[in-house]
C-alpha cells in the first residue's frame, strides 16, 4: 500500500499533461463551436479591422485631450479610457477575453508599421530569423531585461501620479503619447513587440490576470505541434507573421505572454491553433520574481487606488494630487509609503506568512523525508498566485462604484466629446445620476469573496501539487490563508465603510 | 509597385480618420458659431467673447484654457468689454475648473450658471450706455460630480469681476470732467458744469469701497447716458458722452455704497439757450 500510496503521491506532484487540450477539464474548442469566428480570425483584415477604429479613436482622444476642455468628467479622454476602458477591461475582457485588448490595442501600430511597412497583408521573407521580411534595426532585446520588471516599475510610477492621470485630460495624453513613442522607437531598434512583451505597464497588468482568463488561444494537440517541421507560429509563413510575442504555440502553457494576435491561427499549417474556452483561473502557475511582484504591486495599488480616489479622506486625496494642491512634501511622503507597500511591506508580510506555513508543515514531515520539503524560493513563487484572483476581483471592486456612479458622463462625453458646447447625438447635457449607488457595496462584497474563494482553492491545488498530502498542504496555506482574509476584510471595510 | 486592395484600404482610412477628425472638429464649431450668431439679436455691430470663468487664480479670461495650457497657463484677466450702444454682445461662457455663474446684474443679465466643461451661450443688445460690472454670482466651489472633481477650496470669487462698458460713438471731448467719490467729501467737486451739446469726458475716482461693491456714479434723467457702477476704491473709470438736455440734474451713487455715499449728492448743470432749472 505505501508503494502505491508513493506512486499515487508521485502523480499527483507531476502530472502528464494530455497532449490534446480539449482534455484539459472545462476546454471548448471554439473554433470547432463555431466556424465563422475561425474564419473571422484567419482573414488577413483581422485584426486590422479593430486596430486602425481604435487607432482613430485614440487619436480623436489625443486631439480631445490636447485642445479639448481641462476637465476631467467632460473630456472624452478621461471618461472614455479611464472609466468606460478601464472597466471593460477588468470586468470584461480580462476575466473572459484573456488579453484581446492587446489583440486591437493601438500603441504598438507604429512600431509594428516600421518592422513590416504593412498594416494587412504579410511579407514572405528572410529576416531576423523569421520567414518574413522585416525591416528596421531587428537587434536582440537584452536578455537581462527579458522580464516584467520594467513593466512593474512603470506601473508604478504611472500609479504614484495616478490623481493627475484619471482627473486631467492633458496627463494621459502625456502618458499615452509617451507610450506610443516608446513603442515606435523600440520598434525601430529590436525585433518583434519588445514594447508589448517588456515595457508596457498595461501589458504587465494583462499579462499577470489574464491568467484567470476563461479564455485562451492554444495549439489542439501538442504531437502535430511536435511533429511540425515549419513550426510557422514562431517563425511565420507566407499566410502569418512570425509570432511578434516570440511563442511557439508547441510550448505555451499559460496566457501571460499571448497577445493574441492571432497570427499563428493564420499561419498554422496544421489548422492546429484555436481559442478555447475554459474554467476561471485555469493558469495555475507563476515564474519568477517579476512575476509575484507584479501580483504585489497590483494588489497594493488597488488598495491604495481605492483609497485616494473612493475614500473619504480628502486629506490623502490632497496628497496625491500634487499639481493641484502643491503639497510636494506629502506628495513625497505619499509616494514613500505607496513604493515601500507594493515592494517591501506587502511582500515581506508574504514571506512571514509562507515561512510560518512551511514550518507548520514541515514539523509533519517523517524522518529522512527533509528533503521533500519544497524550498522557500518555490513556495514563494508558486503560491504567489493566490494574490492573482484576489486581486483581480479587488479591482474589479474598486472598478464597479467608477462605472455606476460615472456612467452618465460617458452618454454626456459621446455627443460633446472636447466639453466645447458641442452636441453631436443630443445627450451632452444628459445629468449626472449615479445608478443604484446603494447597490455598490453588495455588489462589492461578493465579489471580494469570490477573490478570496479562488485564491483559497488555486492555493490548496498548488499546495497540493507542492506537498502532495493534504494535511501538510493545508497546515502550510493557513498563515497565508489568514493573511489573505486580512486582506480581503480589510478591502471590505474600506469599500462599505 | 502592386499594393494590395486591403492594404490601401487600411491606409486610407487610416489618413481619413487622421485628417478627418480635426477638419470635422473645425467645421463643426465654425458651425455652432454661426447658429449663435443667427439666433443673436440683430442690433448694431457684433460683437463675439469666448469668455472662461477660472477659480484659481479667479478671474475670467478671453484667453483659451485647454488641456495643453491648462497647467502651464498664464491667462490675462479680463477686465473690460467695450461696446457701442446699440450694438449686439454674444459671450459664450465656460468654466475649467467649478460652477460659476455669470451676471450683469445692471442689465438683469443672469445669473447664468456654467459647470466645468460645459458651455452656454448669451447674446442680447447693449441698449443702455454706462458701465457695469459683470462678475460671478456663486461662491465657486466644486460641483462635487464624481472622482474627476478634485478642487474643493472655495476660492476665485472675489476676483472674478469686470466691466462691461457701453459707449455712444461719439468724437472728440468739448470738456473734460474728473470727480473724486469718498465718504468724507461725497462727490468733489460737488457741482460739475458743462454746454448743452458738448461731447463730455468724465473721469470718476473712487476713494472708496463702499460696503464692498465700490461706488457708483449717476446723473438723474442721464440715466441711459451715464451710469458707472462697482468702481472699487483706487480705480479710476473714464467715460464719454453727449450733454444733450439743459438743466440742474442730481449726481447719486448708483451701487448701494453704504449710508454716508448714498446721502451725498452733486450737481450737473447743463447750461443751455432756455436756461430751464431741473
Amino acid at each position: 500500500m505505501a508503494i502505491i500510496g508513493e506512486k499515487i503521491e508521485l502523480r499527483v506532484i507531476q502530472p502528464e499533461p494530455p497532449h490534446k487540450q480539449e482534455d484539459l477539464p472545462g476546454r471548448v474548442d471554439l473554433f470547432a463551436k463555431a466556424p465563422w469566428l475561425a474564419r473571422l480570425v484567419k482573414l488577413r483584415s483581422f485584426p486590422a479591422m479593430l486596430i486602425i477604429p481604435n487607432l482613430i479613436m485614440f487619436w480623436i482622444f489625443l486631439l480631445a485631450g490636447i485642445f479639448g476642455s481641462p476637465v476631467g468628467s467632460r473630456n472624452i479622454m478621461i471618461v472614455f479610457i479611464w472609466i468606460l476602458w478601464w472597466f471593460a477591461l477588468i470586468a470584461v475582457l480580462v476575466p473572459f477575453g484573456s488579453r484581446l485588448w492587446c489583440t486591437m490595442c493601438p500603441l504598438p501600430f507604429f512600431g509594428d508599421w516600421v518592422q513590416r511597412h504593412a498594416v494587412v497583408t504579410v511579407r514572405k521573407g528572410n529576416s531576423a530569423g523569421t520567414r518574413n521580411q522585416l525591416f528596421g534595426r531587428l537587434q536582440v532585446w537584452p536578455k537581462k531585461l527579458s522580464n516584467i520588471w520594467a513593466q512593474n516599475i512603470g506601473f508604478l510610477c504611472l500609479a504614484s501620479f495616478s490623481a493627475h492621470l484619471v482627473t486631467r485630460p492633458m496627463a494621459t495624453v502625456i502618458m499615452l503619447g509617451s507610450l506610443i513613442v516608446i513603442a515606435a522607437g523600440l520598434g525601430i531598434l529590436y525585433r518583434q513587440r519588445v514594447f508589448c512583451n517588456y515595457v508596457c505597464p498595461v501589458s504587465g497588468f494583462l499579462s499577470l490576470y489574464s491568467m484567470t482568463s476563461t479564455l485562451e488561444l492554444r495549439s489542439r494537440d501538442k504531437n502535430v505541434c511536435k511533429k511540425c517541421t515549419t513550426k510557422s507560429c514562431a517563425a511565420g509563413s507566407d499566410k502569418g507573421w512570425a509570432c511578434p510575442w516570440i511563442i511557439y504555440m508547441g510550448q505555451l502553457e499559460r496566457n501571460n505572454y499571448c497577445g493574441m494576435c492571432m497570427e499563428c491561427v493564420k499561419s498554422c499549417p496544421n489548422d492546429n491553433i484555436s481559442l478555447f474556452w475554459r474554467p476561471f483561473c485555469s493558469d495555475k502557475v507563476l515564474k519568477g520574481y517579476d512575476e509575484i511582484w507584479k501580483a504585489f504591486i497590483m494588489l497594493v495599488l488597488a488598495m491604495s487606488y481605492s483609497v485616494v480616489l473612493l475614500g473619504p479622506w480628502g486629506k490623502l486625496k490632497d496628497l496625491a494630487n500634487v499639481a493641484e494642491v502643491g503639497n510636494w512634501r506629502g506628495f513625497f511622503a505619499y509616494l514613500s509609503v505607496l513604493w515601500f507597500s507594493a515592494l517591501i511591506a506587502l511582500p515581506a508580510v508574504y514571506y512571514v506568512a509562507i515561512r510560518l506555513g512551511r514550518a507548520l508543515a514541515a514539523r509533519r514531515m517523517k524522518a529522512g523525508q527533509e528533503g521533500s520539503i519544497p524550498s522557500m524560493k518555490d513556495l514563494f513563487i508558486r503560491y504567489g498566485y493566490t494574490l492573482v484572483p484576489l486581486g483581480l476581483m479587488a479591482w474589479l471592486a474598486f472598478s464597479v462604484p467608477l462605472i455606476m456612479v460615472s456612467w452618465a458622463y460617458i452618454v454626456s462625453v459621446i455627443s460633446d466629446p472636447m466639453g466645447r458646447g458641442w452636441n453631436l447625438f443630443g445627450t451632452a447635457n444628459f445629468p449626472w445620476s449615479p445608478y443604484h449607488p446603494d447597490w455598490i457595496g453588495y455588489i462589492q462584497i461578493p465579489l471580494l469573496m469570490m477573490g478570496l474563494y479562488y485564491a483559497l482553492i488555486r492555493g490548496h491545488e498548488l499546495a497540493l501539487k507542492l506537498w502532495g498530502d493534504n494535511r501538510r498542504a493545508v497546515l502550510s496555506l493557513i498563515p497565508l490563508a489568514v493573511l489573505l482574509t486580512a486582506i480581503t476584510i480589510a478591502f471590505m471595510r474600506m469599500f462599505t465603510g | 509597385m502592386n499594393v494590395p486592395r486591403a492594404e490601401l484600404i487600411g491606409v486610407t482610412a487610416i489618413v481619413l480618420g487622421f485628417v478627418g477628425a480635426p477638419v470635422f472638429s473645425h467645421y463643426y464649431e465654425s458651425h455652432l458659431e454661426s447658429r449663435a450668431i443667427a439666433n443673436a439679436p440683430k442690433s448694431g455691430k457684433l460683437h463675439v467673447y469666448h469668455i472662461t470663468g477660472m477659480a484659481k487664480p479667479g478671474m475670467w479670461t478671453l484667453d483659451a484654457v485647454e488641456g495643453w495650457n491648462y497647467w502651464w497657463r498664464k491667462p490675462r484677466r479680463l477686465s473690460e468689454i467695450a461696446v457701442n450702444k446699440g450694438d449686439t454682445v454674444l459671450i459664450t461662457l465656460e468654466s475649467v475648473d467649478v460652477r460659476h455663474a455669470f451676471t450683469i446684474p445692471a442689465l438683469n443679465i443672469g445669473h447664468i450658471e456654467v459647470d466645468p466643461g460645459h458651455r452656454k451661450i448669451l447674446s442680447f443688445v447693449a441698449d443702455r450706455a454706462g458701465s457695469f460690472p459683470f462678475m460671478c454670482a456663486t461662491v465657486c466651489s466644486c460641483t462635487g460630480h464624481g472622482f474627476a472633481c478634485t478642487l474643493t477650496k472655495k476660492q476665485g470669487h472675489e476676483g472674478m469681476t469686470g466691466i462691461l462698458t457701453v459707449t455712444e460713438p461719439l468724437g472728440p471731448p468739448d470738456a473734460r470732467l474728473a470727480v473724486t467719490i469718498s465718504e468724507e467729501k461725497g462727490f468733489q467737486p460737488s457741482t460739475l458744469h458743462v454746454k448743452e451739446g458738448d461731447v463730455v469726458e468724465l473721469t470718476v475716482t473712487s476713494a472708496s469701497n463702499g460696503v464692498g461693491q465700490g461706488v457708483g456714479f449717476c446723473i438723474s434723467e442721464y440715466e441711459s447716458k451715464v451710469d458707472l457702477q462697482g468702481i472699487a476704491k483706487g480705480d479710476s473709470r473714464t467715460f464719454k458722452f453727449k450733454a444733450d438736455k439743459a438743466g440742474s440734474f442730481t449726481i447719486y451713487s448708483s451701487t448701494n455704497a453704504g449710508d454716508k455715499i448714498n446721502a451725498a449728492n452733486g450737481t450737473f448743470v447743463v447750461s443751455g439757450t432756455s436756461g430751464a432749472n431741473h
